[in-house]
């Protein structure tokens, strides 16, 4: 009988999609039941507490008042009854909307809704499918064809993924075998071995980038090769909550409906013209930048506002004024980057390696003011840029009229809005004056993350789902795994294995500069950002530090150069550009002329700082 | 991971990654560092940061494991028998390249079960003498002899400006230091294998210019008081040896506050007391030259990697040596009361190991030996 069951429960077209585990435990709650002909299997108006699948014989459905010219619908093996047992309904009143009759003996399946609701809760399409099926069935139209999703062959496994798996194999312990016979301590040895590992799996993107520096970080701790306060010492740092107050408040300020309506607020503002809807594009990004430490969590929130700004807008597709839009939205989501400590997580992490002094001195928007002469060029390129070489052919106005009407919708500043636009100011009024809270910013991000909790505007599923855990490992995973570098010795190591071989730099900033962006470059056309930067600036810190360069100069300087790409794969945001159908809307190689000619001004703005930055006394 | 070959080959690294780091695991030398109380007591903690401090700086991969006897004064002999049981059996089942015994206690039970065997090797750490644990000739042993700092303690008599009892002059505080006759020394300690380890000591010693008169050894306190007053007859310096497990009274085995011993042998001492114990400060006691545990943990796990070095290269372990580090603990408010002054150095280097016990009777309780 149970095996009837379990074979019935495989062939239903609606439990496919489920997991053999799912298919085990469902099998506790169907049974097989038996009505004679003319026996009633549910009236209409019941409780719909189960869901049935004619497995043999035939049935009928009937509503209770039928109209005149209605006539029994009927149903054979393999039809489905009772679905309305799917519907979201609070517990007791999901009802039949028919009654079902036996015509001849049926022996049906019979699953209890409870069941079926946990099922519906991981598979929604399920739901959507038998509650199509029940509409049909009761309108008296034709069901479209359940086909069965054909189940496609796997493709092949890429030729990258198969050599990077090959070398993730070997390579490692050859790593590891060279080192110690070229006389490194067997723990540095197994270190190399480490690294090399890491850097193949994401060199090749074997897996997600996030795992790498986990594997290792448990590798070290496994074989004791460094105590768990250097391996895991990203998990007690600073970085650890200032990354979760900071991914809190961007949460709410999205979720509370602030940072919408601040948009379409700038909108209805400015003055209705090309250049001024990019520059709010590129604003609203900037705005963002100081609480979104990914560029792609801000470009996922303007690509919707760009949507819409590009439907009302109307420009031809492929032409420059429709281009010009997605380029200031993209560009809005990652030009500010490296300017803002907040703005990418890689900075965050970047930041944890620099001496307390300098922690201290660059917390707040010390770190904008330092790097107040890029910001300043980069933004002016980007201006003239938008405003000269992107013209519009034709005036084409936003729908002013539109965009007042959805802030009319809106209605007025609800509580949440007034608590996370509380929460945003304290932040930013913290960040950039700590002497009023006389602490430091990432407790300062701690407690605005406390309040959020206590205030219920961040609630636990918030924080299960809208805190990007996966990255939050990764950067601290990253943290333990540089510190084993200075740990072991290695950084020593290395500075004596390069011994006079960088004496060329003289401790001249120009010369660093170009030793900084080779480094980088090389290091970005393999591993992806975040991962590049933090290896960039693990291999220059102590360089520049040894050179007598501001320690503060290197992690921007390998900030601001990781940000250089020509290639599609280097760049997660273009990826992210792409599938919101940036080629469907824009002349795709006028963006890249754009973005390959930011990539000399970035350079040409770091030897333009030099004398800023002298008057700084950075250097 | 929908693709099978993507899924085998991640299942291969996943194994071999294991596998590696399994084996790592296993071919890795193996150091037990074997304490014969809890890991609680203050000594303890000070030895094994010294043993920590100088794994921290070794590159070679060891595993290393600690294990604390936890023996008790209120443990009966089964007990304790049974404790020395348990670690046997750690031993046996771990199989150590190398077994630190750090206390006389875990030489006693543990240590001299393994003296002469094939494995594992033995480093002890501990102020009696190693032979009487069966240690002389195994050639499986070396180890770090705790000695009392005796040589320092000579040299703290010469800065001692007003050596005198009690704060009186004597005739020989106006004389230069070369100038100054010798100063009558008398020791009291326990009589008990540790007492008798460190008259050995300090009756080996040659304390010239100075003079001792005698090592007297006292089965309990009414002894101990009895000891105090008769050195206060004919000694300048009351040297105050190890006073751990001291029972009462002849009729009455409990043992003897250790506060109210140390406190009360400052008070009624007539000439200047100096312990060798940082517990003889801690309970009220002005002055005490005493050998460093975190210098004997250091020098311990030190011998423990050359140890291992030598079973590397096959060859016997190194020899044996003394502890070398030694620290000073002060009560200033005591040594002022005796009229005493000494030199900054030592008030600072009382305050850098966190020996300066600069308010009356602080909480900071004594070490355990």
């Amino acid at each position: 009988m149970q095996a009837k069951i379990a074979a019935a429960i495989q062939d239903h077209p609606l439990l496919a999609a489920c997991t053999p585990q799912e298919h085990a435990r469902l099998l506790a709650d169907a049974e097989l039941r038996e009505y004679p002909a003319g026996g009633e299997i549910f009236r209409a108006g019941e409780l719909a507490e189960h869901y049935y699948w004619i497995l043999d014989g035939e049935a009928e459905l009937a509503s209770n008042e039928p109209a005149a010219d209605e006539r029994p619908r009927a149903l054979g093996p393999g039809d489905g009854l009772g679905a309305e047992a799917l519907a979201d309904a609070p517990a007791g009143q999901a009802r039949y909307l028919a009654g079902a009759r036996a015509v001849t003996g049926v022996s049906a399946l019979r699953i209890a809704r409870g069941a079926l609701l946990e099922l519906a809760a991981r598979n929604p399409r399920m739901k959507s499918a038998a509650l199509l099926g029940l509409a049909a069935r009761l309108g008296g139209l034709r069901p479209p064809a359940s086909a069965r999703s054909a189940t496609k062959a796997p493709a092949p496994l890429p030729l990258k993924q198969r050599i990077g798996w090959v070398s993730t194999l070997v390579l490692p312990p050859l790593a590891w075998l060279a080192a110690s016979r070229l006389g490194l301590p067997q723990h540095s040895a197994v270190y190399i071995g480490l690294f090399t590992m890491t850097a193949l799996m994401w060199l090749f993107s074997l897996v997600d980038e996030y795992i790498p520096p986990i594997i290792a970080v448990v590798a070290m701790l496994f074989i004791d090769l460094v105590p768990a306060q250097v391996a895991l010492h990203g998990f007690y740092s600073r970085t650890f909550l200032l990354l979760l107050g900071v991914y809190a408040l961007s949460a709410v300020l999205v979720s509370s409906g602030l940072a919408y309506r601040a948009m379409l607020w700038v909108l209805a503002r400015l003055p209705d013209g090309p250049f001024w809807h990019r520059t709010a594009m590129t604003a609203f990004g900037f705005v963002l930048s100081i609480v979104m430490p990914s560029s792609n969590a801000r470009l996922a929130l303007l690509l919707p506002l760009y949507r819409e700004m590009d439907g009302s807008l109307r420009a031809p597709a492929q032409s420059r004024e429709a281009t010009a839009l997605m380029i200031a939205t993209f560009t809005g989501a990652t030009l500010f980057s490296p300017l803002l400590l907040t703005a990418k997580s890689s900075n965050l992490a970047a930041f944890t390696m620099l001496p307390v002094q300098v922690r201290q001195e660059f917390q707040g928007f010390w770190w904008l003011a330092a790097a107040g002469v890029v910001a300043a060029g980069l933004l002016a390129f980007h201006l003239l840029a938008m405003r000269f070489l992107y013209r519009a052919e034709t005036d084409r106005p936003l729908p002013a009229e539109r965009i007042a009407t959805q802030i009319a919708l809106l209605g007025p500043l609800r509580p949440q809005e007034w608590a996370a636009a509380a929460a945003f100011l304290v932040f930013l009024l913290g960040a950039a004056m700590p002497q009023w809270h006389q602490s430091q910013p990432a407790w300062l991000a701690g407690f605005v993350l406390a309040s959020l909790l206590a205030l219920g505007l961040f609630d636990k599923q918030g924080f299960q789902s809208r805190i990007d855990w996966p990255l939050i490992f990764f950067l601290l995973a990253l943290d333990g795994f540089t510190d084993a570098i200075d740990y072991l010795g290695l950084r020593e190591a290395m500075i004596g294995a390069i011994g006079h071989h960088l004496d060329w730099i003289g401790g001249e900033l120009g010369w660093f500069i170009l030793l900084a962006l080779a480094v980088t470059m090389l290091l970005r056309l393999a591993l992806p950002l975040t991962a590049g930067m933090i290896l960039a600036t693990t291999l220059l810190l102590p360089i520049g530090m040894e050179q007598g360069i501001h320690p503060w100069l290197v992690v921007f300087l390998t900030s601001l150069f990781s940000d250089i790409w020509f290639m599609p794969h280097q760049n997660s945001s273009f990826q992210q550009a792409l599938s919101a159908g940036l080629r469907s809307r824009c002349d795709e190689s006028l963006f890249f002329r754009y973005a390959w000619w930011l990539n000399p001004v970035r350079v040409l703005l770091a030897y333009a700082s030099i004398p800023y930055w002298q008057w700084l006394g950075l250097y | 991971m929908k693709n099978r070959l993507a899924t085998v080959f991640a299942s291969v690294f996943v194994l071999l990654l294991l596998a590696l780091l399994v084996a790592f695991n296993h071919q890795k030398p193996r150091v037990l560092i074997l304490h014969s109380f809890s890991e609680s007591g203050l000594w303890e903690t000070a030895v094994n940061t010294g043993i920590q401090r100088e794994l921290a700086r070794n590159r070679e991969p060891i595993a290393v494991r600690w294990r604390y006897m936890a023996l008790s004064p209120h443990m009966n002999a089964k007990q304790w028998a049974a404790a020395a049981q348990r670690s046997r059996a750690t031993i046996d089942s771990w199989r150590p390249d190398v077994l630190v015994a750090i206390g006389e206690e875990a030489q006693d039970y543990v240590g001299r079960h393994y003296a002469g065997r094939a494995g594992p090797r033995l480093v002890y750490a501990m102020g009696e003498d190693p032979a009487s644990f069966g240690y002389a000739g195994a050639p499986n042993v070396t180890g770090v002899h705790e000695a009392l700092p005796l040589a320092q303690i000579v040299e703290l008599l010469r800065h001692l400006d007003r050596a005198s009892p009690r704060g009186r002059p004597s005739p020989q505080d106006r004389a230069s230091p070369q100038d100054r006759p010798s100063l009558r020394i008398r020791a009291v300690g326990i009589d008990d294998p540790t007492g008798h380890a460190e008259r050995q000591q300090v009756q080996d010693f040659d304390w010239g210019p100075h003079r001792l008169l005698g090592v007297e050894l006292v089965p309990d306190f009414q002894a101990w008081q009895e000891a105090v007053r008769t050195a206060g007859q004919d000694a300048d310096v009351l040297l105050v040896l190890s006073f751990g497990g001291l029972p009462k009274a002849p009729g009455d085995p409990g043992e003897a506050d250790g506060l109210l011993v140390a406190g009360w042998t400052e008070h009624e001492s007539r000439p200047l007391a100096i312990g060798v114990r940082e517990s003889f400060v801690a309970g009220g006691g002005a002055l005490a030259v005493v050998p460093s545990p975190y210098g004997l943990g250091e020098q311990a796990a030190r011998k423990a990697l050359a140890t291992l070095a030598a079973i590397r290269h096959g060859e016997p372990p190194p020899a044996p040596e003394d502890s070398l580090d030694f620290q000073i603990a002060l009560r200033p408010g005591r040594l002022a009361a005796r009229g005493v002054e000494l030199p900054a150095i030592y008030v600072q280097a009382a305050r850098a190991t966190q020996s300066l016990y600069d308010t009356p009777l602080d909480g900071k309780p004594p070490r355990t030996r």
